[in-house]
Protein backbone atom coordinates (compact mmCIF):
# COMPACT_ATOMS: atom_id res chain seq x y z
CA UNK A 1 0.00 0.00 0.00
CA UNK A 2 1.31 3.43 -0.94
CA UNK A 3 0.57 5.99 1.78
CA UNK A 4 0.77 9.73 1.27
CA UNK A 5 1.77 11.22 4.64
CA UNK A 6 1.54 14.94 5.39
CA UNK A 7 2.53 16.99 8.42
CA UNK A 8 1.83 20.68 8.97
CA UNK A 9 1.41 20.63 12.75
CA UNK A 10 4.55 22.61 13.57
CA UNK A 11 7.19 24.58 11.64
CA UNK A 12 7.74 21.82 9.09
CA UNK A 13 5.66 21.45 5.97
CA UNK A 14 6.36 17.86 4.96
CA UNK A 15 5.02 15.12 2.73
CA UNK A 16 6.17 11.70 1.62
CA UNK A 17 4.89 8.82 -0.41
CA UNK A 18 5.56 5.73 1.70
CA UNK A 19 5.49 2.18 0.42
CA UNK A 20 4.24 0.06 3.27
CA UNK A 21 5.13 -3.13 1.40
CA UNK A 22 8.84 -2.40 1.15
CA UNK A 23 8.88 -0.20 4.27
CA UNK A 24 10.56 2.75 2.61
CA UNK A 25 9.87 6.25 1.38
CA UNK A 26 9.50 6.52 -2.39
CA UNK A 27 9.68 10.32 -2.40
CA UNK A 28 9.93 12.96 0.32
CA UNK A 29 9.84 16.74 0.55
CA UNK A 30 10.18 18.51 3.90
CA UNK A 31 10.60 22.25 4.37
CA UNK A 32 11.25 24.04 7.64
CA UNK A 33 9.10 27.06 6.84
CA UNK A 34 7.69 28.18 10.17
CA UNK A 35 4.71 29.90 8.54
CA UNK A 36 2.86 29.75 5.24
CA UNK A 37 1.81 26.09 5.24
CA UNK A 38 -1.39 26.83 3.31
CA UNK A 39 0.58 28.31 0.45
CA UNK A 40 3.31 25.65 0.46
CA UNK A 41 1.55 22.37 1.13
CA UNK A 42 0.22 21.44 -2.33
CA UNK A 43 3.63 22.21 -3.84
CA UNK A 44 5.37 20.11 -1.17
CA UNK A 45 3.07 17.15 -1.89
CA UNK A 46 3.66 17.64 -5.63
CA UNK A 47 7.45 17.46 -5.17
CA UNK A 48 7.17 14.34 -3.00
CA UNK A 49 5.04 12.61 -5.65
CA UNK A 50 7.41 13.73 -8.43
CA UNK A 51 10.41 12.34 -6.55
CA UNK A 52 8.55 9.06 -6.18
CA UNK A 53 7.79 9.07 -9.90
CA UNK A 54 4.17 8.76 -8.86
CA UNK A 55 0.89 10.49 -9.67
CA UNK A 56 -2.22 11.11 -7.57
CA UNK A 57 -3.66 7.85 -8.85
CA UNK A 58 -0.88 5.93 -7.07
CA UNK A 59 -1.97 7.20 -3.65
CA UNK A 60 -3.84 4.43 -1.86
CA UNK A 61 -4.22 6.02 1.59
CA UNK A 62 -3.57 9.34 3.30
CA UNK A 63 -1.98 9.80 6.72
CA UNK A 64 -1.96 13.17 8.42
CA UNK A 65 -0.51 14.63 11.57
CA UNK A 66 -3.43 15.67 13.81
CA UNK A 67 -1.41 17.42 16.53
CA UNK A 68 -1.20 18.54 19.19
CA UNK A 69 0.52 21.50 17.62
CA UNK A 70 -0.49 24.73 15.94
CA UNK A 71 -4.30 24.75 15.73
CA UNK A 72 -4.14 26.40 12.31
CA UNK A 73 -1.36 24.15 11.05
CA UNK A 74 -3.19 21.02 12.12
CA UNK A 75 -6.39 22.17 10.42
CA UNK A 76 -4.51 22.87 7.19
CA UNK A 77 -3.21 19.30 7.17
CA UNK A 78 -6.45 17.65 8.24
CA UNK A 79 -8.60 19.62 5.76
CA UNK A 80 -6.19 18.72 2.97
CA UNK A 81 -6.06 15.04 3.95
CA UNK A 82 -9.85 14.78 4.12
CA UNK A 83 -10.23 16.59 0.79
CA UNK A 84 -7.72 14.24 -0.82
CA UNK A 85 -9.42 11.18 0.64
CA UNK A 86 -12.77 12.38 -0.69
CA UNK A 87 -11.44 13.09 -4.17
CA UNK A 88 -9.25 9.99 -4.50
CA UNK A 89 -11.80 7.72 -2.80
CA UNK A 90 -9.12 6.36 -0.47
CA UNK A 91 -9.07 6.09 3.34
CA UNK A 92 -7.40 8.66 5.56
CA UNK A 93 -6.15 8.32 9.09
CA UNK A 94 -4.80 10.68 11.72
CA UNK A 95 -1.52 10.23 13.57
CA UNK A 96 -0.74 12.19 16.73
CA UNK A 97 2.49 14.18 16.96
CA UNK A 98 3.21 12.81 20.46
CA UNK A 99 2.71 9.21 19.31
CA UNK A 100 4.88 9.77 16.22
CA UNK A 101 7.67 11.35 18.28
CA UNK A 102 7.60 8.46 20.76
CA UNK A 103 7.55 5.96 17.88
CA UNK A 104 10.55 7.67 16.29
CA UNK A 105 12.46 7.64 19.58
CA UNK A 106 11.62 4.05 20.53
CA UNK A 107 14.89 2.58 19.15
CA UNK A 108 16.78 4.97 21.49
CA UNK A 109 14.74 4.00 24.55
CA UNK A 110 16.43 0.64 25.21
CA UNK A 111 13.33 -0.87 26.79
CA UNK A 112 12.31 2.24 28.71
CA UNK A 113 8.89 3.81 28.26
CA UNK A 114 8.85 7.00 26.17
CA UNK A 115 7.35 10.23 27.47
CA UNK A 116 6.63 12.67 24.64
CA UNK A 117 6.36 16.27 25.88
CA UNK A 118 5.69 19.34 23.76
CA UNK A 119 5.84 22.88 25.06
CA UNK A 120 2.26 24.19 24.86
CA UNK A 121 3.21 27.67 26.18
CA UNK A 122 1.31 29.38 29.02
CA UNK A 123 3.37 27.11 31.32
CA UNK A 124 1.58 24.04 30.03
CA UNK A 125 2.71 20.94 28.16
CA UNK A 126 1.17 18.41 25.82
CA UNK A 127 2.30 15.03 27.08
CA UNK A 128 1.70 11.33 26.58
CA UNK A 129 3.47 8.21 27.84
CA UNK A 130 4.07 5.16 25.67
CA UNK A 131 5.45 1.69 26.42
CA UNK A 132 8.48 0.33 24.58
CA UNK A 133 6.24 -1.14 21.86
CA UNK A 134 4.19 2.01 21.41
CA UNK A 135 1.31 0.99 23.70
CA UNK A 136 -0.36 3.97 25.37
CA UNK A 137 0.33 4.23 29.10
CA UNK A 138 -0.96 7.78 29.50
CA UNK A 139 -3.08 9.24 26.70
CA UNK A 140 -2.24 12.68 25.26
CA UNK A 141 -3.26 15.43 27.68
CA UNK A 142 -2.42 19.01 28.53
CA UNK A 143 -0.58 19.17 31.86
CA UNK A 144 1.33 21.62 34.02
CA UNK A 145 5.01 21.03 34.66
CA UNK A 146 4.34 19.44 38.05
CA UNK A 147 2.12 16.79 36.53
CA UNK A 148 4.60 16.13 33.72
CA UNK A 149 7.40 15.78 36.28
CA UNK A 150 5.29 13.33 38.27
CA UNK A 151 4.78 11.19 35.16
CA UNK A 152 8.50 11.29 34.41
CA UNK A 153 9.59 10.62 38.00
CA UNK A 154 7.32 7.62 38.32
CA UNK A 155 8.34 5.76 35.18
CA UNK A 156 11.94 6.93 34.46
CA UNK A 157 11.23 7.16 30.74
CA UNK A 158 13.16 8.46 27.79
CA UNK A 159 11.71 11.95 27.41
CA UNK A 160 11.35 13.41 23.90
CA UNK A 161 10.05 16.58 22.31
CA UNK A 162 10.38 20.34 22.78
CA UNK A 163 9.36 20.11 26.45
CA UNK A 164 11.76 17.25 27.27
CA UNK A 165 14.51 19.25 28.97
CA UNK A 166 12.12 21.13 31.22
CA UNK A 167 10.34 17.90 32.11
CA UNK A 168 13.62 16.11 32.90
CA UNK A 169 14.84 19.00 35.04
CA UNK A 170 11.57 19.23 36.94
CA UNK A 171 11.66 15.49 37.61
CA UNK A 172 15.30 15.68 38.74
CA UNK A 173 16.37 13.39 35.92
CA UNK A 174 19.67 13.47 34.09
CA UNK A 175 19.67 15.44 30.82
CA UNK A 176 20.67 12.20 29.03
CA UNK A 177 17.17 10.99 29.82
CA UNK A 178 16.12 13.16 26.88
CA UNK A 179 16.28 12.78 23.10
CA UNK A 180 14.92 14.75 20.13
CA UNK A 181 14.61 17.56 22.64
CA UNK A 182 14.36 20.37 20.09
CA UNK A 183 11.53 18.80 18.10
CA UNK A 184 7.91 19.95 17.89
CA UNK A 185 6.96 17.21 15.49
CA UNK A 186 8.25 13.88 14.22
CA UNK A 187 9.93 13.19 10.91
CA UNK A 188 7.49 12.59 8.08
CA UNK A 189 8.56 8.94 7.72
CA UNK A 190 7.51 8.31 11.30
CA UNK A 191 3.98 9.50 10.56
CA UNK A 192 3.79 7.19 7.53
CA UNK A 193 5.19 4.17 9.38
CA UNK A 194 2.93 4.67 12.37
CA UNK A 195 -0.09 5.07 10.08
CA UNK A 196 0.80 1.81 8.32
CA UNK A 197 0.96 0.13 11.71
CA UNK A 198 -2.34 1.71 12.94
CA UNK A 199 -4.22 0.77 9.78
CA UNK A 200 -6.88 2.75 7.95
CA UNK A 201 -10.14 1.30 9.24
CA UNK A 202 -10.92 3.97 11.81
CA UNK A 203 -12.69 7.31 11.79
CA UNK A 204 -11.72 10.26 9.61
CA UNK A 205 -8.76 12.24 10.89
CA UNK A 206 -9.75 14.86 13.46
CA UNK A 207 -7.52 17.52 15.00
CA UNK A 208 -6.24 16.64 18.45
CA UNK A 209 -6.20 20.10 20.04
CA UNK A 210 -6.03 19.14 23.72
CA UNK A 211 -6.91 22.75 24.55
CA UNK A 212 -10.29 24.43 24.40
CA UNK A 213 -11.10 27.25 22.02
CA UNK A 214 -10.52 29.95 24.67
CA UNK A 215 -13.94 31.55 24.40
CA UNK A 216 -16.06 32.66 27.32
CA UNK A 217 -19.80 33.10 27.25
CA UNK A 218 -20.52 36.79 27.15
CA UNK A 219 -22.41 38.16 30.09
CA UNK A 220 -23.05 41.49 31.62
CA UNK A 221 -24.14 43.28 28.47
CA UNK A 222 -27.86 42.86 29.00
CA UNK A 223 -29.69 45.48 31.02
CA UNK A 224 -31.72 44.32 34.02
CA UNK A 225 -35.35 43.42 33.37
CA UNK A 226 -38.36 44.23 35.50
CA UNK A 227 -40.99 41.62 36.23
CA UNK A 228 -43.57 43.47 34.14
CA UNK B 1 -12.44 27.66 -21.28
CA UNK B 2 -13.36 24.01 -21.06
CA UNK B 3 -16.86 22.75 -21.45
CA UNK B 4 -18.41 19.38 -20.95
CA UNK B 5 -19.75 17.51 -23.98
CA UNK B 6 -23.17 19.13 -23.86
CA UNK B 7 -21.73 22.64 -23.52
CA UNK B 8 -22.61 22.85 -19.85
CA UNK B 9 -20.34 24.14 -17.09
CA UNK B 10 -20.72 22.39 -13.76
CA UNK B 11 -18.94 23.82 -10.71
CA UNK B 12 -18.59 22.62 -7.13
CA UNK B 13 -18.70 25.58 -4.73
CA UNK B 14 -17.38 25.68 -1.16
CA UNK B 15 -18.10 28.40 1.41
CA UNK B 16 -16.61 28.57 4.94
CA UNK B 17 -15.92 32.26 5.54
CA UNK B 18 -18.04 32.68 8.68
CA UNK B 19 -20.32 30.31 10.57
CA UNK B 20 -21.94 28.34 7.76
CA UNK B 21 -20.26 25.25 6.32
CA UNK B 22 -21.63 25.04 2.79
CA UNK B 23 -21.19 23.22 -0.51
CA UNK B 24 -23.18 23.33 -3.72
CA UNK B 25 -23.17 22.17 -7.32
CA UNK B 26 -24.38 24.64 -9.95
CA UNK B 27 -24.70 23.93 -13.67
CA UNK B 28 -25.12 26.39 -16.50
CA UNK B 29 -25.02 26.54 -20.26
CA UNK B 30 -25.15 29.60 -22.48
CA UNK B 31 -28.72 30.56 -23.30
CA UNK B 32 -30.29 28.75 -20.35
CA UNK B 33 -30.88 29.81 -16.77
CA UNK B 34 -28.44 28.40 -14.21
CA UNK B 35 -29.49 25.27 -12.36
CA UNK B 36 -28.73 24.86 -8.67
CA UNK B 37 -28.30 21.09 -8.46
CA UNK B 38 -27.67 21.18 -4.72
CA UNK B 39 -27.19 23.81 -2.02
CA UNK B 40 -26.22 22.28 1.33
CA UNK B 41 -25.68 24.58 4.32
CA UNK B 42 -24.78 23.52 7.83
CA UNK B 43 -25.27 26.39 10.26
CA UNK B 44 -23.15 26.60 13.41
CA UNK B 45 -25.74 28.80 15.11
CA UNK B 46 -25.96 26.62 18.21
CA UNK B 47 -22.20 26.37 18.69
CA UNK B 48 -21.94 30.16 18.94
CA UNK B 49 -25.24 31.03 20.67
CA UNK B 50 -23.81 30.99 24.20
CA UNK B 51 -21.13 33.48 23.19
CA UNK B 52 -23.49 36.06 21.68
CA UNK B 53 -21.59 36.04 18.39
CA UNK B 54 -19.34 34.01 16.15
CA UNK B 55 -16.17 32.79 17.91
CA UNK B 56 -13.49 32.32 15.22
CA UNK B 57 -11.73 29.32 16.81
CA UNK B 58 -15.02 27.51 17.44
CA UNK B 59 -16.06 28.21 13.84
CA UNK B 60 -12.78 26.86 12.43
CA UNK B 61 -13.08 23.70 14.52
CA UNK B 62 -16.62 23.09 13.32
CA UNK B 63 -15.72 23.66 9.66
CA UNK B 64 -12.89 21.09 9.60
CA UNK B 65 -15.11 18.44 11.19
CA UNK B 66 -17.99 18.98 8.80
CA UNK B 67 -16.79 20.16 5.42
CA UNK B 68 -15.90 16.90 3.66
CA UNK B 69 -19.26 15.43 4.64
CA UNK B 70 -21.07 18.53 3.38
CA UNK B 71 -19.22 18.31 0.04
CA UNK B 72 -20.18 14.64 -0.26
CA UNK B 73 -23.79 15.52 0.51
CA UNK B 74 -23.81 18.30 -2.11
CA UNK B 75 -22.40 15.98 -4.78
CA UNK B 76 -24.85 13.20 -3.87
CA UNK B 77 -27.84 15.53 -3.85
CA UNK B 78 -26.77 16.89 -7.24
CA UNK B 79 -26.38 13.36 -8.59
CA UNK B 80 -22.95 14.48 -9.73
CA UNK B 81 -19.70 12.54 -9.48
CA UNK B 82 -16.54 14.58 -8.98
CA UNK B 83 -15.43 13.49 -12.49
CA UNK B 84 -18.41 15.38 -13.89
CA UNK B 85 -17.43 18.64 -12.20
CA UNK B 86 -15.55 21.12 -14.41
CA UNK B 87 -14.00 23.23 -11.69
CA UNK B 88 -13.89 23.75 -7.93
CA UNK B 89 -14.67 27.24 -6.60
CA UNK B 90 -13.98 28.14 -2.99
CA UNK B 91 -14.33 31.31 -0.94
CA UNK B 92 -10.80 32.62 -0.32
CA UNK B 93 -11.85 35.76 1.57
CA UNK B 94 -12.83 38.07 3.09
CA UNK B 95 -13.82 36.42 6.36
CA UNK B 96 -12.52 34.51 9.35
CA UNK B 97 -9.12 33.10 8.45
CA UNK B 98 -9.51 29.75 10.24
CA UNK B 99 -12.62 28.82 8.32
CA UNK B 100 -11.29 30.18 5.04
CA UNK B 101 -8.21 27.98 5.42
CA UNK B 102 -10.32 24.85 5.87
CA UNK B 103 -12.42 25.61 2.80
CA UNK B 104 -9.55 26.66 0.59
CA UNK B 105 -7.32 23.69 1.54
CA UNK B 106 -10.18 21.24 1.01
CA UNK B 107 -10.81 22.80 -2.40
CA UNK B 108 -7.11 22.73 -3.28
CA UNK B 109 -6.94 19.04 -2.37
CA UNK B 110 -10.03 18.14 -4.40
CA UNK B 111 -8.93 20.20 -7.39
CA UNK B 112 -5.36 18.85 -7.37
CA UNK B 113 -6.35 15.22 -6.92
CA UNK B 114 -8.93 15.37 -9.72
CA UNK B 115 -6.98 17.63 -12.06
CA UNK B 116 -9.73 20.28 -12.11
CA UNK B 117 -9.10 24.01 -12.06
CA UNK B 118 -9.44 25.78 -8.71
CA UNK B 119 -11.13 29.16 -8.64
CA UNK B 120 -10.52 31.31 -5.57
CA UNK B 121 -13.69 33.37 -5.13
CA UNK B 122 -14.18 36.61 -3.22
CA UNK B 123 -17.15 36.06 -0.89
CA UNK B 124 -18.47 39.53 -1.71
CA UNK B 125 -18.38 38.72 -5.43
CA UNK B 126 -20.49 35.66 -4.60
CA UNK B 127 -23.13 37.92 -3.04
CA UNK B 128 -22.80 40.52 -5.79
CA UNK B 129 -23.47 38.02 -8.60
CA UNK B 130 -26.02 35.88 -6.73
CA UNK B 131 -28.95 37.82 -8.22
CA UNK B 132 -28.04 36.43 -11.64
CA UNK B 133 -28.57 32.92 -10.29
CA UNK B 134 -32.29 33.54 -9.95
CA UNK B 135 -33.20 36.00 -12.65
CA UNK B 136 -32.04 37.84 -15.70
CA UNK B 137 -30.24 40.85 -14.34
CA UNK B 138 -28.06 42.69 -16.81
CA UNK B 139 -24.92 44.60 -15.93
CA UNK B 140 -24.55 47.19 -14.60
CA UNK B 141 -26.68 47.09 -11.47
CA UNK B 142 -26.39 48.12 -7.84
CA UNK B 143 -26.04 45.73 -4.95
CA UNK B 144 -26.70 46.57 -1.33
CA UNK B 145 -24.86 44.09 0.86
CA UNK B 146 -26.11 44.09 4.45
CA UNK B 147 -24.90 41.48 6.93
CA UNK B 148 -23.19 41.04 10.27
CA UNK B 149 -19.85 41.79 8.66
CA UNK B 150 -20.63 44.08 5.75
CA UNK B 151 -22.64 47.15 4.84
CA UNK B 152 -21.89 48.45 1.39
CA UNK B 153 -23.26 49.45 -1.97
CA UNK B 154 -21.41 48.33 -5.05
CA UNK B 155 -21.85 49.05 -8.72
CA UNK B 156 -21.61 45.68 -10.44
CA UNK B 157 -20.33 46.10 -13.99
CA UNK B 158 -19.42 42.48 -14.58
CA UNK B 159 -17.48 39.62 -13.03
CA UNK B 160 -14.33 41.11 -11.52
CA UNK B 161 -15.55 44.66 -12.17
CA UNK B 162 -16.87 46.49 -9.12
CA UNK B 163 -16.98 50.02 -7.83
CA UNK B 164 -17.71 50.56 -4.19
CA UNK B 165 -20.04 53.50 -3.93
CA UNK B 166 -20.81 53.45 -0.23
CA UNK B 167 -19.66 51.67 2.88
CA UNK B 168 -20.08 51.86 6.62
CA UNK B 169 -17.62 54.12 8.38
CA UNK B 170 -17.92 52.16 11.64
CA UNK B 171 -20.16 49.19 12.52
CA UNK B 172 -21.84 46.82 10.09
CA UNK B 173 -25.63 46.97 10.14
CA UNK B 174 -25.90 43.40 11.44
CA UNK B 175 -23.59 44.32 14.30
CA UNK B 176 -26.00 47.08 15.30
CA UNK B 177 -28.82 44.51 15.45
CA UNK B 178 -26.71 42.01 17.40
CA UNK B 179 -25.52 44.58 19.93
CA UNK B 180 -29.01 45.96 20.45
CA UNK B 181 -30.30 42.42 20.96
CA UNK B 182 -27.59 41.71 23.54
CA UNK B 183 -28.39 44.91 25.41
CA UNK B 184 -32.06 43.96 25.54
CA UNK B 185 -31.25 40.41 26.65
CA UNK B 186 -32.60 38.89 23.41
CA UNK B 187 -31.03 35.65 22.21
CA UNK B 188 -28.47 35.34 19.43
CA UNK B 189 -28.76 35.86 16.48
CA UNK B 190 -29.93 39.39 17.20
CA UNK B 191 -31.48 40.37 13.89
CA UNK B 192 -34.47 38.01 13.77
CA UNK B 193 -35.12 38.48 17.49
CA UNK B 194 -35.10 42.29 17.36
CA UNK B 195 -37.49 42.08 14.40
CA UNK B 196 -39.73 39.65 16.30
CA UNK B 197 -40.14 41.71 19.48
CA UNK B 198 -40.32 44.98 17.49
CA UNK B 199 -43.61 43.79 15.97
CA UNK B 200 -45.40 44.47 19.25
CA UNK B 201 -43.61 47.73 20.04
CA UNK B 202 -44.23 51.44 19.63
CA UNK B 203 -41.71 52.60 17.02
CA UNK B 204 -42.38 56.28 17.92
CA UNK B 205 -41.69 56.06 21.65
CA UNK B 206 -37.98 56.77 21.16
CA UNK B 207 -36.56 59.11 18.57
CA UNK B 208 -33.17 57.58 17.91
CA UNK B 209 -30.62 59.35 15.68
CA UNK B 210 -30.35 58.72 11.96
CA UNK B 211 -26.57 58.83 11.43
CA UNK B 212 -25.44 60.74 8.30
CA UNK B 213 -29.08 61.26 7.26
CA UNK B 214 -29.39 64.04 4.72
CA UNK B 215 -25.66 64.22 4.04
CA UNK B 216 -24.51 64.17 0.44
CA UNK B 217 -21.93 61.45 0.96
CA UNK B 218 -23.55 58.06 0.41
CA UNK B 219 -21.95 56.16 3.30
CA UNK B 220 -23.41 54.44 6.37
CA UNK B 221 -22.77 54.78 10.08
CA UNK B 222 -24.33 52.81 12.91
CA UNK B 223 -22.18 53.25 15.99
CA UNK B 224 -23.90 56.49 17.10
CA UNK B 225 -27.28 54.81 16.88
CA UNK B 226 -26.00 51.91 18.95
CA UNK B 227 -24.76 54.32 21.64
CA UNK B 228 -28.04 56.25 21.67
CA UNK B 229 -29.99 53.02 22.12
CA UNK B 230 -27.78 52.01 25.02
CA UNK B 231 -28.14 55.38 26.72
CA UNK B 232 -31.91 55.49 26.32
CA UNK B 233 -32.33 51.92 27.50
CA UNK B 234 -29.97 52.35 30.46
CA UNK B 235 -31.90 55.44 31.56
CA UNK B 236 -35.16 53.50 31.94
CA UNK B 237 -33.76 50.16 33.18
CA UNK B 238 -34.94 47.79 34.60
CA UNK B 239 -36.74 47.12 31.32
CA UNK B 240 -40.24 45.75 31.08
CA UNK B 241 -41.35 43.64 28.11
CA UNK B 242 -43.10 46.76 26.85
CA UNK B 243 -39.85 48.77 27.07
CA UNK B 244 -37.91 46.08 25.21
CA UNK B 245 -40.50 45.95 22.44
CA UNK B 246 -40.61 49.76 22.14
CA UNK B 247 -36.80 50.08 22.05
CA UNK B 248 -36.52 47.33 19.44
CA UNK B 249 -39.24 48.91 17.31
CA UNK B 250 -37.79 52.42 17.62
CA UNK B 251 -34.29 51.12 16.83
CA UNK B 252 -35.57 49.25 13.79
CA UNK B 253 -37.43 52.35 12.59
CA UNK B 254 -34.23 54.38 12.82
CA UNK B 255 -32.31 51.71 10.90
CA UNK B 256 -34.95 51.44 8.19
CA UNK B 257 -35.26 55.21 7.72
CA UNK B 258 -31.48 55.67 7.73
CA UNK B 259 -30.97 52.90 5.23
CA UNK B 260 -33.60 54.33 2.87
CA UNK B 261 -32.03 57.79 3.06
CA UNK B 262 -28.50 56.46 2.47
CA UNK B 263 -29.41 54.07 -0.36
CA UNK B 264 -31.35 56.84 -2.13
CA UNK B 265 -28.05 58.67 -2.73
CA UNK B 266 -26.68 55.77 -4.74
CA UNK B 267 -29.92 55.30 -6.70
CA UNK B 268 -29.74 58.98 -7.68
CA UNK B 269 -26.10 58.62 -8.68
CA UNK B 270 -26.87 55.55 -10.80
CA UNK B 271 -29.62 57.52 -12.60
CA UNK B 272 -27.17 60.34 -13.35
CA UNK B 273 -24.36 58.09 -14.54
CA UNK B 274 -26.47 55.59 -16.45
CA UNK B 275 -29.30 57.70 -17.89
CA UNK B 276 -29.93 55.20 -20.69
CA UNK B 277 -30.40 52.21 -18.41
CA UNK B 278 -34.04 51.23 -19.04
CA UNK B 279 -34.21 48.72 -16.21
CA UNK B 280 -32.08 50.00 -13.33
CA UNK B 281 -31.96 47.41 -10.61
CA UNK B 282 -31.09 47.32 -6.93
CA UNK B 283 -30.20 43.90 -5.58
CA UNK B 284 -30.05 43.28 -1.85
CA UNK B 285 -28.05 40.46 -0.28
CA UNK B 286 -26.72 39.39 3.09
CA UNK B 287 -28.39 38.12 6.23
CA UNK B 288 -29.96 41.49 7.16
CA UNK B 289 -31.84 41.38 3.84
CA UNK B 290 -34.12 38.83 5.52
CA UNK B 291 -35.55 41.63 7.74
CA UNK B 292 -39.15 42.29 6.67
CA UNK B 293 -39.40 46.04 7.38
CA UNK B 294 -36.03 46.62 5.67
CA UNK B 295 -37.19 44.74 2.58
CA UNK B 296 -40.46 46.68 2.54
CA UNK B 297 -38.67 50.02 2.85
CA UNK B 298 -36.22 49.17 0.06
CA UNK B 299 -39.05 48.03 -2.18
CA UNK B 300 -40.90 51.31 -1.60
CA UNK B 301 -37.72 53.29 -2.20
CA UNK B 302 -37.07 51.48 -5.48
CA UNK B 303 -40.64 52.10 -6.60
CA UNK B 304 -40.21 55.82 -5.93
CA UNK B 305 -36.98 55.89 -7.96
CA UNK B 306 -38.17 53.65 -10.80
CA UNK B 307 -35.79 50.86 -9.88
CA UNK B 308 -36.49 47.17 -10.01
CA UNK B 309 -35.88 45.62 -6.59
CA UNK B 310 -34.50 42.15 -6.41
CA UNK B 311 -34.11 40.24 -3.16
CA UNK B 312 -32.92 36.68 -3.68
CA UNK B 313 -34.67 34.10 -1.48
CA UNK B 314 -33.24 33.74 2.02
CA UNK B 315 -31.27 30.58 1.11
CA UNK B 316 -29.32 32.58 -1.47
CA UNK B 317 -29.22 35.86 0.49
CA UNK B 318 -27.44 34.49 3.52
CA UNK B 319 -24.09 32.75 3.22
CA UNK B 320 -24.26 29.79 0.86
CA UNK B 321 -22.05 27.94 -1.59
CA UNK B 322 -24.35 28.14 -4.63
CA UNK B 323 -23.34 31.78 -5.02
CA UNK B 324 -19.67 30.76 -4.81
CA UNK B 325 -20.12 28.07 -7.48
CA UNK B 326 -22.00 30.60 -9.60
CA UNK B 327 -19.28 33.25 -9.20
CA UNK B 328 -16.85 30.55 -10.33
CA UNK B 329 -18.96 29.91 -13.42
CA UNK B 330 -19.19 33.64 -14.19
CA UNK B 331 -15.41 34.00 -13.81
CA UNK B 332 -14.72 30.98 -16.02
CA UNK B 333 -17.13 32.22 -18.67
CA UNK B 334 -15.63 35.71 -18.60
CA UNK B 335 -12.15 34.18 -18.97
CA UNK B 336 -10.95 35.67 -15.71
CA UNK B 337 -8.12 33.92 -13.94
CA UNK B 338 -6.77 34.30 -10.45
CA UNK B 339 -3.62 36.30 -9.85
CA UNK B 340 -0.88 33.70 -9.53
CA UNK B 341 -1.27 29.98 -8.98
CA UNK B 342 -4.40 29.35 -6.90
CA UNK B 343 -2.69 26.26 -5.42
CA UNK B 344 -0.24 28.66 -3.75
CA UNK B 345 -2.87 31.12 -2.67
CA UNK B 346 -3.35 32.03 0.97
CA UNK B 347 -6.83 33.02 2.09
CA UNK B 348 -7.35 36.72 2.75
CA UNK B 349 -9.21 37.86 5.84
CA UNK B 350 -9.52 41.25 4.13
CA UNK B 351 -10.19 41.49 0.45
CA UNK B 352 -12.11 44.50 -0.89
CA UNK B 353 -13.91 43.90 -4.19
CA UNK B 354 -13.03 47.39 -5.32
CA UNK B 355 -9.28 47.62 -4.72
CA UNK B 356 -9.25 51.30 -5.69
CA UNK B 357 -11.80 52.48 -3.14
CA UNK B 358 -10.35 54.28 -0.15
CA UNK B 359 -10.70 52.19 3.00
CA UNK B 360 -13.21 53.74 5.41
CA UNK B 361 -12.91 51.22 8.20
CA UNK B 362 -10.45 48.65 9.42
CA UNK B 363 -7.56 49.93 7.34
CA UNK B 364 -4.62 48.36 9.11
CA UNK B 365 -1.56 46.54 7.93
CA UNK B 366 -3.79 43.79 6.55
CA UNK B 367 -5.42 46.35 4.28
CA UNK B 368 -8.98 47.53 3.90
CA UNK B 369 -11.56 45.28 5.47
CA UNK B 370 -13.87 45.19 2.50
Amino acid sequence: MKILAIDTAAEWCAACLWDAGSGRALGTEARDIGKGHAEALMGVIGVALDRAGASWRDVEAVAVSVGPGSFTGVRIGVATARGLALALKVPATGVGTLAALAFEAAPLARGRPVLAVLDARREEFYAALYGPDGEVHAAPAILDLKAVAALAGLTKPLIVGSGARQAAAAAGLDPDATALANRRTAGIDSFARLAARQGFGGERPRPLYLRGPDARPQEGFALPRSGA
Amino acid sequence: MMLTANGEIRVLGIETSCDETAASVVAWQDGSPPRILSNVVLSQLEEHAAFGGVVPEIAARAHVEALDGIVEAALAEAGTALDEVDAVAATAGPGLIGGLLVGLMTAKAIAAATGKPLIAVNHLEGHALSARLIGEVDFPYLILLVSGGHTQILLVEGPGRYERWASTIDDAIGEAFDKTAKLLGLPYPGGPNVERVAKGGDARRFDFPHPLKGEARPDFSFSGLKTAVRQAATAIAPLSDRDVADIAASFQRAIVETLADRVARSLERFRLEHPKSDAPTLVVAGGVAANGPIRAALLALCERHGFAFLAPPAALCTDNAAMIAWAGIERLWAGLSDEGDPMEMAPRSRWPLDAKAAPLVGAGKRGAKA
